[in-house]
């Protein structure tokens, strides 16, 4: 265990696997390497960015971000200079997303983990809108078989299982009540990333959030009093990796001008804001 | 290269050209793949460290109902309304309460909108078997199975302000009890702490006039039993609920909510006298239910700033003590 990862105040990126961490971390440090698309620029060449650059290479390349892609650091540190001049230093811990599917079904954490949110300076919150669990009730499934004419059946089949996994609104609403609960302060800041956002049309991230995660959307507002959230959409890729022909497409592109993140609005801004926001920077 | 496999079959290649060119090719793919295997394993070591390298795990909660210890703590510190809901066994009591709870994963409900839970994850769990994702082709509700007094908290919102709502979620075993005789304050000990009760008839035991009339007189014993010493505090506010109402025909609805308005005027000798509702927490039809939830939801979330002045508050039973202080501000005493 790097023992200064747990001493070092940071932004924590919070997600189940697929939710878009690393691949938004990889544009993150592309646009402030890059000094595109960023309010922030690179305040040394001297940090250790081996990891972030394997990641950004895929990038490039249009590959996927593996499950366990990531370096020795195992986190992305690096020297910035915020738009006013000023110095600071921006640290994320590449925390895998099995780690936060861990934390919720064993409903315990590590103490290294208690200390690295605890010591937070604010939390990013993924969620990919193209792999949003809605888990919907008997009594929607069976309207919804009904206006199609059909009789419903379960897809399980008529066997009763054990429900793997929980809707993905709940989800997000249990990460942040158990990380806002640990990190310090009496005011807390959320930054929400609805990844593969390229995948929604005529919706702004505010609008997507109302109309699919009406309780997240709830929880966020009720909470405001101690709560400061953002919602934000990204889509880091630019598009989707899986298909050949869209990948020769997107390879024509470098991935700054290809990837891009939204206000709530659907305002298209800095890839940098998010993350800066979380950290009362933006 | 590109389009010849192996290399050596394009023809601008000399054979050593294509030899070299495969000796690196291969070089970088198996460097490549070391790399990454290598990180893969950097990668797991770093984060299992991170997760579990350490034998002490710190618990999060959420997954559990509430115990007396844990509610108590809850409801001192946050001034939340207690609500206790009655009700013998499969009478609906749980699945009145996640029913309430599914209302929020649509959207607010009644103008209130969803603020948090203590107990997120003990909610979806009882929730899961309405879901299609159970393998259930009929939505049902487990039977609660705790022992001891537990609690559902929900945390609410309205124009700003913040509402704490800690619901009991207790087997029916013990209101049957209650219903036979047995000293609340032995049963349900928190029921002298209710801010305001609610105390279902299961509408299924309600639909033969043989059952319904034995249904009927073992809730108004049950009713009569949590009322008495010990029981529910004469100005907390009662309402009495048959569940399940979209099993009857019309004319017994009307009937039970008749013969149950009767029994609020029996118990009227409090400081309100009992509401009555006929409830359809889940059914085919949700426009239905969600109106039937959302007069009862407006009973339960009323300001009980009424109820809390003149409170005969007690905060020891025996010598057992269920309940902190409540906080400065709020005179229960």
């Amino acid at each position: 265990l790097d023992e200064t990862l747990t001493k070092e105040t940071g932004i924590v990126f919070v997600g189940v696997p697929h939710a878009g961490k690393s691949t938004y971390l990889a544009l993150l440090y592309l646009a402030i390497a890059n000094g595109q698309s960023a309010s922030t620029g690179l305040g040394s060449h001297l940090d250790d960015r081996e990891f972030v650059n394997r990641m950004a290479g895929r990038l490039y390349r249009c590959e996927q971000m593996p499950r366990t892609e990531t370096g020795r650091l195992d986190s992305l540190r690096l020297s910035i200079v915020l738009s006013n001049g000023d110095q600071d230093s921006l640290f994320v811990p590449d925390l895998s997303g099995e780690i936060w599917s861990d934390v919720l079904a064993e409903r315990s954490w590590s103490p290294e983990m208690h200390t690295l949110v605890a010591n937070a300076a604010g939390v990013c919150i993924f969620a990919n809108v193209s792999d949003f669990h809605e888990d919907p009730t008997i009594a929607d499934s069976q309207l919804a078989a009904s206006a199609l004419g059909q009789s419903y059946v379960s897809e399980q089949g008529g066997r009763i299982v054990a429900s793997q996994r929980r809707s993905t609104q709940v989800e997000l609403v249990d990460l942040i009540q158990v990380v806002t609960s640990e990190m310090q302060g009496v005011r807390k800041r959320v930054s929400v990333i609805l990844s593969a956002f390229d995948t929604v049309e005529d919706e702004t991230p505010a609008e997507w959030i109302s109309m699919n995660a009406p309780m997240l959307e709830q929880y966020l507002r009720v909470n405001a009093t101690w709560l400061d959230s953002r919602v934000f959409g990204v889509s880091a890729q630019g598009g989707s990796f899986e298909n050949a022909s869209d990948v020769v497409d997107l390879q024509e592109l470098d991935p700054l001008a290809r990837g891009w993140v939204k206000d709530s609005n659907g305002a298209v801004i800095d890839v940098d804001v998010p993350t800066l926001w979380a950290m009362r920077n933006g | 290269l590109e389009g010849f496999d192996p290399v050596t079959e394009c023809p601008n290649t000399s054979p050593a050209e294509g030899e070299d060119a495969v000796r690196e090719s291969v070089d970088e793919k198996v460097e490549s793949l070391f790399a990454e295997i290598t990180d893969d394993l950097d990668r797991d070591l770093v984060n299992s460290d991170l997760q579990s390298a350490s034998p002490v795990r710190l618990e999060i909660g959420g997954d559990q109902s509430l115990n007396v210890q844990e509610a108590s703590s809850l409801a001192a510190r946050s001034s939340a309304t207690v609500i206790l809901v009655a009700g013998e066994a499969e009478s609906g009591k749980t699945t009145l309460l996640v029913e309430l709870y599914a209302q929020f994963l649509l959207g607010a409900f009644a103008d209130w909108s969803f603020g948090g839970s203590e107990t997120l994850v003990a909610l979806e769990r009882r929730h899961a078997a309405a879901r299609a994702s159970s393998g259930r082709i009929v939505p049902t509700t487990e039977r609660t199975q705790d022992e001891d007094m537990r609690f559902l908290h929900f945390r609410l919102g309205k124009n700003g302000s913040i509402r704490e709502v800690l619901v009991s979620d207790l087997r029916g075993e013990l209101f049957e009890n209650v219903r036979n005789g047995a000293d609340v304050r032995d049963q349900v000990p928190v029921a002298i702490r209710a801010d305001k009760s609610i105390v279902l008839v299961d509408g299924e035991q309600l639909i033969k006039p043989g059952t319904r009339g034995a249904a009927l007189f073992h809730l108004r014993q049950l009713v009569g039993g949590l009322v008495g010493p010990g029981g529910v505090r004469p100005n907390s506010p009662l309402a009495i609920i048959c569940a399940k109402a979209d099993m009857l025909p019309a004319a017994v609805r009307d009937e039970v909510h008749t013969r149950l308005s009767a029994m609020a005027e029996e118990f009227g000798n409090r400081a309100e006298k009992p509401a009555v509702f006929i409830l359809t927490a889940r059914s085919d039809d949700a426009t239905t239910s969600r109106a039937s939830l959302k007069a009862l939801f407006e009973w339960m979330i009323a300001s009980d700033d009424a109820t809390a002045r003149n409170v005969q508050y007690q905060n020891s039973l025996g010598d057992r003590q269920f309940w902190r202080e409540p906080p400065i501000g709020r005179n229960l005493d």
